[in-house]
């Protein structure tokens, strides 16, 4: 790789060079613009809000819209800020992203490995079957849940994430697999080596990178929803999101902004400190899972 | 029993359970699928041919559900809205995160801030960040209001509150929230590029650009692949978008089909018309994408 | 610190119950779904929480925000579906009927005996809240939804002499405000908002038996007529009026902007009323009050009701009929009510202490009753089934977010809601 980049990219005339760098640099100022809004304003005071404008700095800034989004901002009719559902949603994503992440693996595995006749089919089928709109399977996911008493518990929303997480993660795991050559799980099992040990001794090693991939979408996608917090859950065991969403609607009058985008970013910090602590083995992981797909 | 015969057939249950093993592996996802999938698929198609309203019920309605769909003009208007906004954001994604990923692949200075950058915007929700795109698009606070303030009094920037141009302003929040996760789908698959070819490309004289487009991009196909079907999927669901930012206004100017859908199932309590839609999205999608997902899984195998 | 304790404990009582939901509770409890969750509505469900507490009655208060209550309403049926029934939920009008023929409903009619309601509410609301003759709700406040909102000191500073009483008076008074550069109307823009602007200019155009024509029998010719036609040009007319910015921005944010004489007025229900007094504001006073121009003794009504879902437990029966019990109390009605900018549903109550604005509203509210003049608020959802609403929503849409013509949008008006109806 790093021998191909050396080649090409000599040639790259220096005026050329200066033309990528803006370029760049004026996407990045596009991406971080929400960014900068939502955290200047997270800390600034209602009234330098009603000051300045959108961009402006604040001459004051202060931590309190943060403390009460945390602890004390009403959300629906509690006032115990977000922090309780932010806990409930650190319980949920944990398994159902782990779960999700384990079933792809084995599938990819299977789907690549150990095909038969009918499993490009139903990888297809599998796929396609995603693209039912969530909305619709509301209804007949809420009888499921109270037929299996799982209904306004997390455990049920856990079982929803990782159902219909499962295409997703197949398909990353599958478009992996499918690049590591099948001679040598055959030599294996001439070797004598089963089903599962072949997958524990010559698969898991090489899969850090989509692993990755996987549970940082995954992750993103779970801690994320809405739809089936809101609906498959009540009170003291909606998600985030849910909580979010009923604080930012609890509006008095005076719309707070500065908390709510501290509820906001308070939010979106776990999947932010994922992509930046994991961003690096995303591209990294998805390079390996997308040679000569 | 001879020593010899109890040895052949466990080795026979043996060498069964080994050939069954993956199917065992495969069945939970299978039964899945089978029952959450297209269980409800089916349950969804059987509810359209009733008169559901507030419940579901089992009063045969026939086709008569379709007719009304096809008769009601914000089906129709969020039908082109989806078309609209599908094939602007998968193109606009598709295109900026390609040509992003190009730039950083250019052995570029602070690749690894400029990656995190450009990819940030997919870890969050559209709840959280369609707050501020409001905010920001809206004339009266935001980014018209901004330049007016410096000096350019008659700058108009309302697209938000224009029924015509609405659509737009989602189609930025959704592009400015997926292309960098397209970028990095595309470095990826730009760093797997076979360097033999390029290299060879490179000795027959070809210019950069020409090498790019002629060898490096049809070499990306599967990548073009995985960013459909996930653009995809995240453009049908893209249901959370337009609560936050627009709430389907200013009329019905930006609903989406997953908007009509949720509207009329619950809110307005024709479940079974709501059915209707959800059956006709999929049967879209499915003609539009399925054969992609068809071509590409069978390819796939052949290698 | 002992507070702090408490709070900890309620959390963990309140957890540990949602985990084992379904099963025997300790206290008779009623989970309360609904959509109230602004500041001044969750203040006036603590109340009752707090009321029903000291009778040993556990209230659960299930609020969910968003959509207009598009979110509650999901979250009732896919309990239902799950059999995980709510003991009351936030239904409205004549959707209580259409929810009454699913057989799900209970009754406290025990509790409606002993407390009399029949005399203690109007008889259209009596109407309202019983299915088959059984009392399958109770009413907590009583909304008027034909307000007129304006800011006194704009009016000074534009020459307005009084609140217009007559659509030619409010005409003048627009062109007034905007020559004295002044934005004369804030409205959101929200279909639901030029809706509850939609009803009272059809009242002020074709007074109660035609609204009722219209928006309650759904009467083809009414819905298609001059009348009808004439009452969309007026709505286009105010429309010209109104800050075009205000597209996306919520009622209560217009109801600030009239407080802080950023726009001379609205027109909104009495709920505007909460808002002013959570910023401090006294209606009537720093904010006039007016009927809509030209619909000065009748009264739109918009009532806010919690239905009884049947219960298998005795305990569960118990906690709803304490829950009625409380709610039609002249002591909660009167502080769920002030604090909301509502007048109570219970007829006879004190209304000392309430502010002039829900003074005036309680008088003309027995004034329009004794005139045949109440008429219940089609944006609301009171006089019409959710999907009728919808249907008459999508044509208010289209003809205020589009240059559609009076003519068309009457034309489709009556054509859309002939189809909802067939629907059902």
């Amino acid at each position: 790789m790093s021998e191909r980049d050396m080649s090409l990219h000599r040639h790259t005339p220096r005026l050329g060079r200066l033309v990528i760098y803006t370029i760049l640099i004026l996407a990045a100022v596009f991406y971080l613009t929400p960014l900068y809004v939502i955290v200047i304003t997270s800390i600034k005071s209602l009234q330098a809000i009603h000051l300045g404008n959108l961009l402006s700095i604040p001459l004051h800034p202060t931590l309190q819209p943060w403390r009460e989004a945390w602890s004390s901002a009403c959300s629906g009719a509690t006032c115990q800020g977000v922090q309780v559902y932010f806990w409930n949603s650190v319980h949920l994503v944990i398994p159902a992203v782990l779960i999700s992440t384990a079933f792809g693996a084995v599938n990819g595995y299977v789907l690549t490995q150990w095909r038969f006749r009918g499993s490009d089919l139903f990888f297809t089928l599998l796929l396609i079957g995603t693209f039912i709109p969530f909305q619709m399977v509301l209804l007949p996911m809420a009888w499921v849940l109270g037929k299996i008493h799982l209904q306004n518990s997390i455990a049920g929303l856990v079982m929803v994430h990782v159902i219909y997480g499962l295409a997703f993660t197949t398909l990353f795991f599958r478009n992996f697999y499918i690049t590591i050559p099948r001679e040598l799980v055959k030599a294996a099992m001439i070797d004598g080596a089963g089903f599962f040990t072949i997958f524990w001794r010559i698969m898991l090693p090489v899969s850090t990178p989509i692993f990755m991939v996987t549970i940082i979408w995954q992750f993103t996608q779970i801690w994320n929803d809405f739809l089936f917090g809101v609906v498959f859950t009540s009170g003291a065991i909606h998600p985030i999101t849910v909580a979010l969403n009923n604080l930012v609607n609890t509006s008095t009058g005076v719309r707070r902004y500065n908390v709510d985008m501290a509820a906001a970013l308070i939010a979106a910090l776990p999947t932010l400190l994922v992509y930046l602590i994991a961003g690096k083995y995303f591209v990294r992981g998805l390079t390996a899972g997308s040679v000569k797909g | 029993m001879s020593a010899a015969y109890e040895d052949a057939s466990r080795s026979g249950i043996g060498n069964r359970l080994q050939r069954l093993l993956p199917k065992l592996v495969l069945s939970p996802t299978f039964l899945a699928a089978v029952f959450f999938l297209y269980g409800f698929i089916v349950w969804t198609i059987w509810l359209s041919l009733t008169r559901s309203t507030l419940l579901p019920s089992n009063t045969w309605a026939g086709l008569a559900q379709y007719r009304y769909l096809f008769d009601n003009g914000i089906w129709w208007t969020s039908l082109i809205n989806l078309g609209i906004f599908g094939v602007l954001y998968i193109g606009l994604s598709m295109a900026i995160g390609l040509f992003l990923a190009i730039l950083l692949d250019q052995r570029i200075r602070g690749e690894a801030i400029f990656r995190v950058v450009y990819l940030y915007p997919m870890a969050l929700s559209l709840i959280v960040t369609g707050v501020a795109w409001k905010w920001m698009l809206n004339p009266g606070l935001g980014v018209q209001q901004l330049v007016r303030d410096l000096g350019f009094t008659h700058f108009s920037f309302n697209w938000l509150i224009n029924p015509q141009m609405a659509i737009y302003t989602l189609v930025i929040a959704a592009v400015w929230q997926s292309s960098g996760f397209v970028m990095a789908l595309f470095l990826a698959g730009l760093r797997g590029v076979d360097d033999a070819v390029i290299k060879a490309a490179m000795i027959d004289g070809a210019s950069l650009p020409r090498i790019y487009w002629s060898v490096v991009i049809p070499s990306l196909r599967p990548t073009f692949f995985s960013a459909l079907i996930l653009l995809t999927g995240l453009a049908i669901k893209s249901f959370d978008l337009i609560m936050a930012m627009t709430g389907g206004g200013p009329g019905f100017a930006t609903y989406l089909p997953a908007n009509f859908m949720y509207d009329f199932a619950f809110q307005r309590g024709q479940i079974a018309m709501g059915a209707a839609s959800a059956v006709m999205m999929l049967i879209a999608v499915g003609l539009l994408v399925g054969p992609f997902i068809l071509l590409e899984s069978r390819r796939k195998s052949d290698v | 610190m002992r507070h702090f304790r408490i709070k900890h404990l309620a959390g963990a009582v309140a957890l540990s119950c949602a985990f084992v939901a379904g099963n025997v509770m300790a206290e008779p409890t009623v989970s309360v779904l609904n959509w109230w969750t602004s500041g001044s509505e969750s203040k006036a469900m603590g109340v009752l929480q707090e009321m029903l507490g000291k009778e040993g009655i556990k209230m659960v208060n299930d609020a969910v925000a968003g959509g207009g209550g598009a979110n509650a309403r999901t979250i009732l049926k896919s309990r239902i579906v799950s059999g995980n029934v709510p003991g009351a939920a936030q239904i409205k009008g004549v959707s209580i009927q259409q929810w009454g023929r699913t057989g799900l409903l209970g009754n406290v009619n025990a509790v409606a005996e002993s407390q009399h309601w029949n005399k203690l509410l109007d008889p259209v609301f009596l109407k309202l809240l019983k299915y088959n003759g059984n009392y399958v709700a109770v009413p907590f406040d009583n909304h008027r939804v034909n307000w007129m909102w304006m800011n006194p000191e704009l009016m000074k500073k534009a020459g307005v002499a009084h609140m217009p009483t007559t659509w030619d008076e409010l005409v003048s008074a627009l062109k007034k405000f905007k020559a004295a550069g002044i934005t004369p109307i804030a409205g959101g823009g929200n279909t639901w908002q030029v809706a509850t602007e939609f009803g009272p200019v059809v009242l002020a155009t074709g007074g109660p038996k035609f609204y009722d024509d219209a928006f309650v029998k759904l009467d083809t010719k009414a819905l298609n007529s001059p009348t009808m036609i004439k009452a969309f040009k007026r709505l286009r007319v105010l429309q010209k009026y109104t800050d075009p910015n205000g597209v996306g921005r919520s009622w209560n944010h217009d109801t600030a902007m009239v407080a802080n004489g950023q726009a001379a007025m609205q027109f909104m229900g009495d709920w505007a009323e909460g808002t002013l007094m959570v910023m401090h504001k006294t209606p009537g006073k720093d904010v006039l009050c007016a009927p809509f121009p030209g619909t000065n003794g009748s009264f739109i009504y918009n009532v806010d009701t919690m239905v009884f879902f049947k219960q298998g437990n005795a305990e569960a029966r118990k906690a709803q009929d304490a829950m009625a019990k409380t709610v039609m109390s002249e002591k909660f009605q009167i502080l769920f009510n002030k604090v909301k900018g509502s007048i109570p549903a219970r007829l006879h109550t004190p209304m000392s202490s309430f502010n002039s604005c829900a003074q005036t509203s309680a008088k003309d509210f027995a004034q329009a009753s004794k005139n045949h003049a109440l008429v219940p608020s089609m944006s609301q959802n009171m006089s019409t089934y959710n999907a009728t609403t919808g249907a008459i929503f999508d044509v208010l849409g289209q003809f205020y977010n589009s240059n559609m013509s009076a003519q068309t949008a009457a034309d489709q008006l009556a054509k859309q809601v002939a189809v909802a109806k067939s629907q059902l």
